[in-house]
């Protein structure tokens, strides 16, 4: 693994064993994080997105959960090696996880400074008072209006984009953030709130050199604030390419279809329908070694039936999971 | 204009829907991997049987006193659990107060059910001074020692069996009229009540069709909790010769009236204070197991 | 052009209980003064962010909650002022879709019986004609009639959502209120519903008020918008007429802060969206949303400004706009 990849996830399984069968959730992931990127990883619900963030901090239920193939390297370790112990100590200290949900996953009895400055007491050496000072620096980095007031508050006292800041503090708070996992960190906000977060972690990403895996359903989102992006489908890796290639040259039937679901996508302008996806997404406990998008693809032919597909190389950095590669960009082309 | 009432061509793909058990296939997957809760479930089987079929399988007449029998030990020739001080046979008395504890249950919860859920209800459905008055009125009783309360009733109405369910009834009607009263509160904000108001729903199909239905999940524990509860409360009053009257062989009553024998002749004493700890038991087992069923939570 | 629904000043008030003993009762006002029609067969679209009282409007409008002052008109009649059988009839007139599929139906009741209730209380169709009028509506919202006998959960989201439009259309009405139809939804199925909410607007010649806070989503499907900020209307106009030309500042922002799906614009794109949105129980005095605002004069904190014309068809309440 060489020295600029912070976290490489490798054939990662997930599966839920229930009563009424195995759920596939996540199948045979790989992935790389950079120091320094901002990875999307982008698809609807059901997709396996949020299991394969979890999995990485071990946050998996098991039981039913279990995951049964793959590495996670995070700095040279193999997290899933890993004992508890070991695991509680990267996180909160190099691996931070911040929540789509800030009132459910913040303490309500206690109040913001302690719940920040309880991070760096559980993981370093310094007194109470130490822990406050960097506290109100960290309210400070992250934007928080009259953080010396608001360091006293309790969380139902700040409004949801100030939850998500305090979150967003409480995940800066170690000498040297490493990887921070926000899982639908906006999806909850008001848009013009969700804009003032979004423009809060760009600019975090140019001031402290962090890496973020950002697990979110929203094209948008993805668009103003990812490097490099996953789609991800029925627990599958479909598509992965750098942000801007996505966006212009997708290359999966899937990524297509999930852009012009898009309201907002141009073509659109004057139009009277959208060009949706017809049917559902497959049941995850009778998926098989077959394609998962096939029943609702209008490219799909019989080896999409047979066999999940190789990964195609289109560009640089850019592969795709498709039997029906030349098809879908000649339509892509033509749109 | 067209009338939807005109086949019109389905728009676009038939969507398919994936086979998923119902909440009651669920319901009996979860009760089955509930060792306590299948106990519970098999002694109350075992009680409604008996009680159900007393007269066919009790061996003698309850009342039938044989003077030469008396007080004797289980596994006496034709008495598998002995006679009591009146040579009536155990066994057949046991059997008769399953049925009679059987009937306190279900009457006295069902009083209290019928009021409860009507009171609350309405109360928590309309709100304002009805629903202020009502629960005024519940901490009032609530605030009564629950077996003084049931005391003071049957003193008002006369000691008998009968008024014995009665007065239990009326003391169990405050649990569940705050219980159901907090489900409706909860239950009338939501989008389907709001929905179902818009096609013209009227208030009381509205209650008791569309929100009551979702709120007997707790409920139906209460009730299987309280049926245990009952019998326990009938015992006491018959012990204090509040409830059941002699000769009926009601089950508090025969410990009752058989103290003064508990050294010479355990059994009598004895057999019927067992046979009401497993029907309590065997309730307080399956309400419990429903709990765990019916609480979403604790789902897989 | 014909109004099916005509909105006079209406306000819609809740009076919380005191925190404090003695202090006066704090009064939310979801709904402030709100003036507006919807014409028949258009797709009114309201948009606006969490406080700006949209799905209040949506409720009181069909009577589902009342009204503090003001006047609401369909079809010429003050729907307040209607007697019991005349709100029933209403109620087969003008129908809602609710946001989230997985409250909006009754978890106890089968789809058939859902789909029933309503032709159950306004009909005397026999129960074979019922299971006829149910069908055909399944059939049409694209959901197999065989699954009728099946329980809400059993069904998918996008699935649920097909069912409580359906459950709106057995009435057969004119006018049908989306409160966030779409908003709870996957995109891929969002795309789905859109299409067919459109699809049933062709076919049966409905009246939408569609709420959303999707500023993209109430962009393509609206025929005319209008954007609310903490219980009052701050723009109004046709579609194309506000994509182009938005001239109040929060319709700006709003604009502003809406992704894009082009990366590249990341670099380029300003945004002018500063502090919180303020909580509807104690607005701020004068505009509402001076203190947001990065041109607020002194007279915006002082007075409320009037809704003016300020192009044909386009009204805006700033006095910037004068």
């Amino acid at each position: 693994m060489d020295e600029s990849t912070l976290l490489s996830i490798q054939n990662l399984e997930v599966n839920f064993y229930t009563q009424r069968g195995v759920v596939r959730a996540v199948r045979d992931i790989s992935f790389d994080i950079k120091k320094g990127e901002t990875l999307a990883l982008v698809g609807e619900s059901g997709c396996g997105k949020s299991v394969t963030a979890h999995s990485i901090n071990q946050l998996i239920p098991m039981p039913p959960g279990k995951i049964d193939a793959g590495k996670i390297f995070f700095e040279g370790r193999d997290l899933l090696t890993l004992s508890e112990r070991e695991i509680r100590k990267l996180r909160g200290q190099r691996i931070s996880m911040i929540f789509q949900e800030p009132m459910t996953s913040l303490n309500p009895v206690f109040k913001v400074g302690d719940q920040i400055a309880d991070v760096f007491l559980t993981h370093q050496n310094i007194t109470k008072k130490e822990a406050w000072d960097r506290a109100l620096k960290l309210l400070e980095l992250v934007k928080i209006p009259a953080p010396e007031s608001r360091i006293d508050s309790y969380p139902h006292q700040l409004s949801g984009g100030m939850r998500q800041r305090v979150m967003i503090a409480m995940a800066l708070a170690s000498p040297e953030p490493g990887l921070m996992i926000a899982d639908e960190p906006t999806t909850a906000l008001d848009v013009t709130i969700q804009a003032q977060i979004l423009d809060l972690l760009a600019d975090l990403k140019q001031e402290i050199s962090m890496s973020v895996l950002l697990i979110t359903h929203d094209m948008g989102v993805v668009a103003e604030t990812a490097d490099r992006v996953v789609v991800m489908y029925a627990g599958r890796k479909v598509e992965e390419a750098n942000v801007n290639d996505i966006f212009e040259k997708p290359s999966h039937p899937y990524t297509l279809g999930l852009l012009n679901s898009l309201p907002s996508n141009e073509k659109y302008r004057g139009a009277k329908r959208l060009e949706a996806i017809d049917g559902t997404v497959p049941d995850l406990l009778t998926i098989g070694d077959w394609c998962p998008f096939e029943n609702r693809c209008s490219f799909a032919i019989d080896e999409c039936r047979n066999s999940f597909p190789e990964g195609t190389s289109i560009g640089e950095g850019h592969t795709t999971w498709c039997h029906r590669v030349e098809e879908v960009i000649k339509k892509r082309n033509n749109a | 204009m067209e009338r939807s009432a005109d086949r019109l061509p389905p728009m676009g793909k038939q969507l398919d829907v994936p086979d998923e058990p119902t909440f009651l296939q669920e319901s009996i997957h979860q009760l089955r991997r509930n060792k306590a809760a299948i106990a519970g479930l098999l002694v109350i089987a075992l009680f409604l049987f008996v009680g159900i079929f007393a007269p066919v399988i009790s061996p003698h007449n309850p009342l039938e006193q044989t003077i030469s029998m008396r007080k004797a030990p289980p596994f006496t020739e034709g008495y598998l659990l002995g006679t009591d001080s009146l040579g009536r046979d155990m066994l057949s008395r046991l059997i008769y107060g399953a049925r009679i504890s059987m009937i306190i249950g279900v009457v006295s919860v069902g009083i209290a059910l019928f009021f409860g859920l009507l009171i609350g209800v309405v109360s928590g459905y309309y709100g304002g001074w009805f629903d202020k008055l009502v629960m005024r009125i519940i901490d009032i009783m609530l605030a009564f020692p629950y077996v003084l309360l049931t005391i003071v009733i049957v003193a008002i109405l006369g000691a008998s069996l009968t008024n014995a369910m009665i007065a239990i009834g009326i003391s169990q009607v405050p649990r569940y009229v705050r219980l159901v009263r907090a489900s409706v509160l909860a239950e009338k904000e939501s989008d389907y009540v709001t929905a179902e108001r818009s096609i013209g729903a009227s208030n009381f199909e509205l209650m008791f069709g569309s929100i009551l239905p979702n709120c007997l999940a707790p409920i139906s524990v209460q009730a299987t909790l309280g049926v245990g509860e009952a019998i326990l409360s009938s015992a006491a009053l018959s012990f204090l010769g509040l409830g059941a009257q002699p000769p009926t062989p009601e089950w508090g009553l025969m410990i009752a009236s058989s103290r003064e024998f508990i050294t010479s002749a355990w059994w009598i004493v004895t057999l019927p204070g067992i046979a009401t700890l497993f029907a309590v038991l065997g309730f307080n087992l399956f309400g419990d197991g429903l709990r765990d069923i019916l609480d979403p939570k604790l789902r897989d | 052009m014909e109004n099916l629904l005509e909105v006079k000043n209406l306000k819609t008030h809740f009076t919380l209980p005191t925190k404090k003993i003695g202090a006066p009762k704090p009064v939310l006002k979801a709904v402030d003064d709100v003036s507006f029609n919807v014409h028949r067969g258009e797709v009114l679209g309201v948009v606006g962010e969490s406080g700006c009282g949209k799905s209040t409007l949506g409720r009181t409008v069909l009577r589902l909650e009342n009204k503090t002052s003001g006047e609401v008109h369909y079809e010429g009649r003050d729907i307040f002022e209607l007697d019991k059988a005349e709100i029933k009839h209403l109620r087969t007139q003008a129908q809602m879709v609710f946001q989230d599929p997985y409250s909006s139906l009754n978890p106890r009741k089968k789809i058939n019986s859902l789909l029933s209730q309503p032709l159950r209380i306004h009909t005397d169709l026999s129960a074979a004609e019922r299971t006829e009028k149910i069908d055909s509506i399944m059939e049409e919202i694209g959901l197999n009639p065989r699954y009728k006998n099946r329980f809400p959960h059993q069904f998918s989201g996008g699935q649920r959502q097909r069912i409580g439009i359906a459950r709106a259309l057995t009435l057969d009405p004119e006018f049908i209120i989306c409160d966030e139809a779409v908003s709870a939804l996957d995109v891929s199925v969002q795309a789905q519903i859109l299409n067919l909410l459109l699809d049933l607007q062709d076919r049966h010649h409905f009246t939408y008020l569609f709420i959303a806070h999707d500023l993209g989503v109430v962009e393509f499907v609206s025929t005319r918008i209008m954007v609310m900020y903490l219980g009052k209307v701050v723009e109004f106009a046709q579609k194309e007429e506000l994509v182009a030309h938005h001239a109040h500042p929060y319709t700006k922002t709003l604009f502003a802060a809406f992704p894009t799906t082009d990366p590249h614009a990341r670099e380029t794109k300003k945004r002018v969206v500063m502090g919180d949105v303020p909580s509807p129980i104690s607005p701020p005095a004068g505009c509402h949303f001076h203190p947001r605002c990065p041109h607020a004069m002194d007279i915006c904190s002082k007075e409320y400004p009037e809704m003016r014309e300020i192009s044909p068809g386009h009204f805006a309440a700033c006095h910037l706009l004068k």
